[in-house]
């Protein structure tokens, strides 16, 4: 029965994925994203990926389709002028079905090859950690050498997009003032959620992208609603914010190696207090930089460095 | 991977396939970044769908690569969508938008 | 046992609400009207699949939760419907 219930949703899946990328209108396929990012998010839940479940709703839906949007709304051009494209087929759909088909077959022989093997071992932080969240445990603990990189990799965008000089100034148009009461109310109900979020990263669901992704949205909504964002409009804040993350991080790697060990090995009395440290760090920078970048998509200010 | 969980995989080799056709095929820049994420989609479910190793607790490690993946995803997009709004800024109209 | 009967039946009359939207999405004739039937039906179908899932779980705790994920989605909804009919209303 859930198989039959999951294969309807996997159907749904890649039917609306094709109506995105084949609806003429691109203000339509960007709602089509919105709506496709929040059913993955459905089939993260159905794998057992609560995290990533919420990373998608929050980012992969979220924060993606308000940059799309807002850069239809930059681009100053009416979205519904759609133009020509090109239609499907020659050899791009060769290729592509190739792939797809020995894709398909991959991972059918996988299944056939697993069914009946051995389960994983549970990694470390059974063994008395303070992290129970697995997923947490391996971003922060095990790799989090990578989690590293990763804040440094969304840094680089920010300083990409500054590169590219700012964008026209227009004038926004007044914010309704149904959006604004909204925003008043709503905005620190998130604030807490993401305090929260981030706090029970440690044990339970949830973690420093999932409660980033949510600062990015309230600073987002704020945005919209024309209110000032002052992490964001401080124009010396701001660099040094979205550099804290990576800063903070490599920071305490370096102080632990000072500390007579290696590179981001915590001891392990100390182990939840850095790293609650290093995730409100990356958490807080990385909101900065996702409203920054939304910024620099759409009509409106520059993006000063 | 689980039975169970052969479905997801299924579509997301779909996605992949979508998005890659997307890509290629149509002429307009945003479609194009629309294109890559439903491809990068697609290869997260497929990542995730093999975590089932078997009945019990899914292997995290995929989890956080696919965390990771979302989250430099979105980076990308956006310095994707800048640029295009640059070059239109830039009043350049020949190749789309 | 009454209380796992109440939560199925919370449970099938939102799953209604919610078709009953849908119904009228598809069948309305304008925007204006389309958002009344979403923005109501669909609402009142989460407040009770919210109700029928707190029955079902015991716990306050998560009842209390879902009732601040109803409220949260009243608030969302009904400021996105304001803007959307002012919107078309342009």
């Amino acid at each position: 029965m859930a198989l039959v219930l999951d294969t309807v949703l996997a159907l749904l899946l890649v039917a609306l994925a094709w109506r995105l990328l084949q609806v003429a209108d691109l203000f339509q396929a960007g709602v089509l994203f919105i709506v496709f990012g929040l059913l993955v998010a459905v089939v993260w839940l159905r794998l057992a990926a609560p995290d990533v479940a919420l990373a998608e709703a929050a980012l992969g839906a979220g924060v993606t389709g308000a940059l799309f949007l807002n850069t239809l709304a930059g681009t100053g051009e009416h979205p519904r002028e759609a133009g020509p494209d090109g239609a499907g087929g020659g050899w791009p759909a060769w290729l592509v079905a190739t792939l797809a088909l020995v894709l398909t077959a991959a991972l059918v022989a996988l299944v056939a090859a697993q069914t009946g093997a051995p389960g994983l071992p549970s990694p470390a932080p059974a063994a008395g950690g303070k992290l129970t969240n697995p997923v947490t445990a391996v971003l922060l603990d095990f790799r989090s050498y990578d989690t590293l990189l990763e804040t440094a990799v969304l840094w680089i965008a920010l300083l990409g997009v500054a590169a590219l000089g700012g964008a026209p100034v227009a004038p926004p148009e007044p914010p309704s003032p149904v959006l604004v009461g909204l925003v008043r109310v709503a905005v620190p109900v998130m604030i807490l959620v993401a305090g929260w979020l981030l706090w029970q990263g440690a044990t339970d669901t949830g973690g420093a992208f999932q409660s980033a992704a949510v600062l990015a949205a309230a600073g987002i909504l704020l945005r919209l609603a024309g209110l000032p964002v002052p992490p964001v409009d401080g124009a010396r804040l701001r660099p040094r914010l979205a550099a804290a993350g990576t800063a903070v991080f490599l920071g305490v790697g370096v102080a632990v190696m000072a500390a007579g060990g290696n590179l981001l090995a915590y001891p392990e009395a100390a182990k939840g207090a850095l790293v609650l440290t290093i995730e409100t760090a990356v958490a807080v920078a990385i909101a900065v930089i996702l409203v920054a970048l939304f910024d620099a998509v759409g009509p409106g200010r520059r993006p000063s460095r | 991977m689980t039975l169970a969980a052969l479905p997801f995989a299924l579509a997301g080799a779909a996605l992949f396939g979508l998005g890659l056709h997307a890509l290629l095929v149509r002429p307009r820049m945003l479609r194009k970044v629309l294109a890559v994420n439903v491809a990068g989609t697609g290869v997260f479910l497929i990542l995730v769908a093999a975590a089932h190793r078997s009945a019990g607790p899914p292997d995290p490690v995929p989890h956080a690569l696919v965390l990771t993946g979302i989250v430099v995803a979105v980076s990308a997009t956006a310095l994707a969508l800048a640029l295009i709004r640059r070059l239109q800024s830039a009043g350049d109209d020949g190749g789309g938008d | 046992m009454t209380i796992e009967i109440l939560a199925w039946l919370s449970l099938l009359a939102g799953t209604g609400f919610f078709a009953a939207g849908t119904v009228g999405l598809l069948r309305f004739p304008d925007t204006l009207t389309r958002l009344h039937a979403l923005t109501k039906a669909d609402n009142a179908g989460l407040g009770l699949v919210a109700l029928g899932l707190a029955l079902r779980s015991g716990s306050w705790t998560t009842a209390a939760f879902l009732l601040l994920v109803w409220l949260l989605v009243l608030l969302a909804s009904g400021t996105l419907s304001a803007l959307m009919a002012a919107a078309v209303e342009d």
